[in-house]
């Protein structure tokens, strides 16, 4: 089913929580939330599924105006962070909870809910009561649950948070198995970049309660509309300078390239920076400078380099068999086909 | 070594509190047991000189329409109970879950019943409850009961929608449950201790209640504490034991009945899924 927010704005005690949000999630679609805590991700999740009234703006679903249908009669289904599964039941019970609210007839009901522990592969566990599992069985049960009550829309809130990671891996795999097996609409909430990137067709950013940019994983990556998302999703190494006459011009580096004119920050990640010692032939032109090591930081295979040179500070990382220390000079090569230009 | 001298301590102090809190509730229920017996009992006697069935005759004769008035008098608790207990949960669940214009006087109020002195409210109350004719009425005496239990009833009920407060209720909802269906499969479950408790405590209040019974009721409406209270201040230790031996008894085994019939409703209500 086809989902479109349209102008969504959710105020709660008189705060602006969502501000006119505008979202187009299409059929099947995998779109993944990102944004940091408290920016509104949760607000928008609760408004889609009808549990929060929006102060304007409509929720589209299959082309029809759901926004004043009751959360029962929308077929979004959300599996909340806390999962909240219902205590007086067991792990059957809880299950069967959204088939027998639709009054689906014993027998074949029985049989949906032995398929569904099936495809979470928690056999053997039907008679447990929930306060007598682990916390990965528990978010099994969560999901087949939001399954079994058979959504159009699957709205995942941080479901893998509280998981250690290798729980957290094996989630996420079961969740992309289902969705492909199901083919359900899913936005999933979270504020792991990593995850975003990993399990959505799409990633929409969020800063307080606007959503920024959304695109595909590649494109949000590559091409961060602002410095703000690039810095959620990961940072690096930020140098300002203007472009003129498709050069980029700054007190580092100078490069082509093909902008329209104006101020522009350049960020190379740490990978794109890499480090040679001053006997080294430097690679372009651009590499002229000394940068001298203020800092090394041993992370296992790889050491991280803080350098600094001509009033600019820059991160980098080289493989940890290195003969350098602090104080050290080092030319710095600028891997340009990975520059990531951010207009201001 | 110092933390665990320190848990001993405890354990014994609490220990002592509760033997003597077992202690002080057995004995008077002991001596209650035993006067209800006695013939005559006068110093310096340990125990009664004689026995007599004089009080059990008293309310199991069938000439002083004691249990009559016991099953009226437990029903009309019930019902107060029962009302008490809707009224409740209603109330609780408008002051924990809605915002609204006077609230915090609506939640203030609740408590008024407890803080205004019974014979203050009774003497009031009876003045509106003859000009609305309620007066003389069983079903004066139940709205007045209503008003002493609904402080406790709302009370305890806020307490636990507070602490259950809707999260499974919003679950159940994107899972396709109706309002009803949620009602019945989720909340009501979830409050059951709150409901039982309330309902207890309700029943009690109505039940005990004999001042506010008196007036209001004005003698036609006659409950068991109508009927006891004379006793006791009468100085008739026999009758008054007896009275009071099945006051308790009967409270209790209300209780009992109460409690086993929600849980087995429950019960059986959770096994329909599958059984």
């Amino acid at each position: 089913m086809e989902l479109i927010l349209g102008n969504l704005s959710v105020a709660i005690d008189n705060k602006l929580i969502l501000d006119s949000i505008n979202l187009k999630v299409k059929k099947g679609e995998l779109l993944a939330l990102l944004g940091p805590s408290g920016c509104g991700k949760s607000t928008l999740l609760k408004t889609i599924a009808g549990l929060l009234p929006p102060a304007s703006g409509y929720v589209m679903l299959n082309g029809k105006d759901a926004t004043d249908l009751p959360p029962n009669q929308r077929g979004v289904v959300i599996v909340f962070q806390d999962l909240r599964l219902f205590p007086n039941m067991t792990v059957e019970e809880n299950i069967a909870f959204p088939l027998k609210v639709r009054g689906i007839p014993k027998g074949e009901r029985l049989e949906k809910v032995h398929n569904f522990i099936a495809g979470v592969q928690l056999q053997g566990l039907e008679k447990r009561k929930v306060t007598e599992l682990s916390g990965g069985q528990l978010q099994r049960v969560a999901l087949a649950r939001a399954l079994a009550a058979e959504p159009k829309i699957l709205l995942l809130d941080e479901p893998f948070s509280s998981l250690d990671e290798n729980l957290r891996r094996d989630m996420r795999r079961l969740v992309m198995d289902l969705r492909r097996r199901y083919g359900i609409t899913t936005v999933l909430v979270t504020h792991d970049r990593q995850e975003a990137f990993m399990m959505a067709d799409r990633i929409a950013i969020m800063f307080s309660g606007k959503i920024v940019q959304c695109d595909t994983p590649k494109n949000i990556y590559h091409a961060p509309a602002t410095k703000a998302v690039a810095d959620f999703l990961g940072g690096g190494n930020y140098i300002q300078g203007t472009v003129k006459n498709g050069q980029f011009l700054s007190n580092i580096i100078n490069f082509p390239v093909s902008k329209p004119d104006g101020q522009y920050t350049a960020l190379f990640r740490v990978p794109a920076l890499k480090a040679l010692s001053p006997a080294e032939n430097p690679q372009g032109e651009q590499t002229k400078q000394i940068f001298q090591i203020t800092d090394l930081y041993y992370l296992g295979d790889q050491t991280e380099i803080i350098a600094e040179g001509s009033g600019q500070q820059l991160k980098l990382n080289i493989s940890s068999d290195h003969s350098l220390s602090i104080g050290d000079k080092i030319h710095i090569d600028f891997d340009l086909s990975q520059v990531v230009l951010i207009e201001e | 070594m110092k933390r665990t001298m320190h848990i001993d301590r405890l354990g014994i102090i609490s220990k002592i509190l509760l033997i003597g809190f077992i202690f002080s509730i057995l004995s008077s229920l002991v001596v209650i047991v035993v006067w209800s017996l006695a013939g005559r009992w006068a110093w310096p006697h340990l125990l009664p000189e004689n026995f007599s069935l004089r009080g059990m005759q008293e309310l199991f004769g069938g000439y002083s329409g004691a249990m009559e008035t016991l099953f009226f008098s437990i029903g009309l608790s019930l019902v107060v109970a029962l009302l008490a207990v809707i009224i409740g949960t209603m109330t609780a669940r408008a002051l924990v879950f809605y915002d609204f214009y006077g609230k915090r006087v609506i939640d203030l109020s609740t408590f008024l019943p407890i803080i205004i002195p019974g014979t203050v409210f009774a003497m009031g109350i009876n003045v509106i409850f003859i000009e609305m004719g309620l007066s003389d009425s069983v079903a004066g005496v139940i709205v007045a009961h209503l008003i002493c239990s609904l402080p406790y009833a709302i009370k305890i009920m806020t307490d636990i929608t507070q602490a259950f407060g809707r999260k499974l209720e919003e679950q159940a909802a994107v899972l396709g449950a109706s309002f009803r269906q949620t009602m019945a499969f989720i909340t009501l479950p979830s409050l059951l201790p709150g409901l039982i408790a309330s309902g207890c405590m309700a029943y009690i209040v109505s039940f005990s209640q004999y001042f506010l019974t008196l007036i209001i009721g004005g003698g036609t409406v006659m409950t068991f504490s109508v009927k006891m209270v004379p006793y006791l201040q009468s100085g008739d230790r026999t009758l008054a034991s007896a009275y009071s031996l099945v006051f308790v008894c009967s409270t209790l085994l209300v209780f009992i009945i109460f409690e086993k019939t929600i849980k087995k409703f429950y019960r059986d209500e959770s096994r329909y899924y599958f059984a």
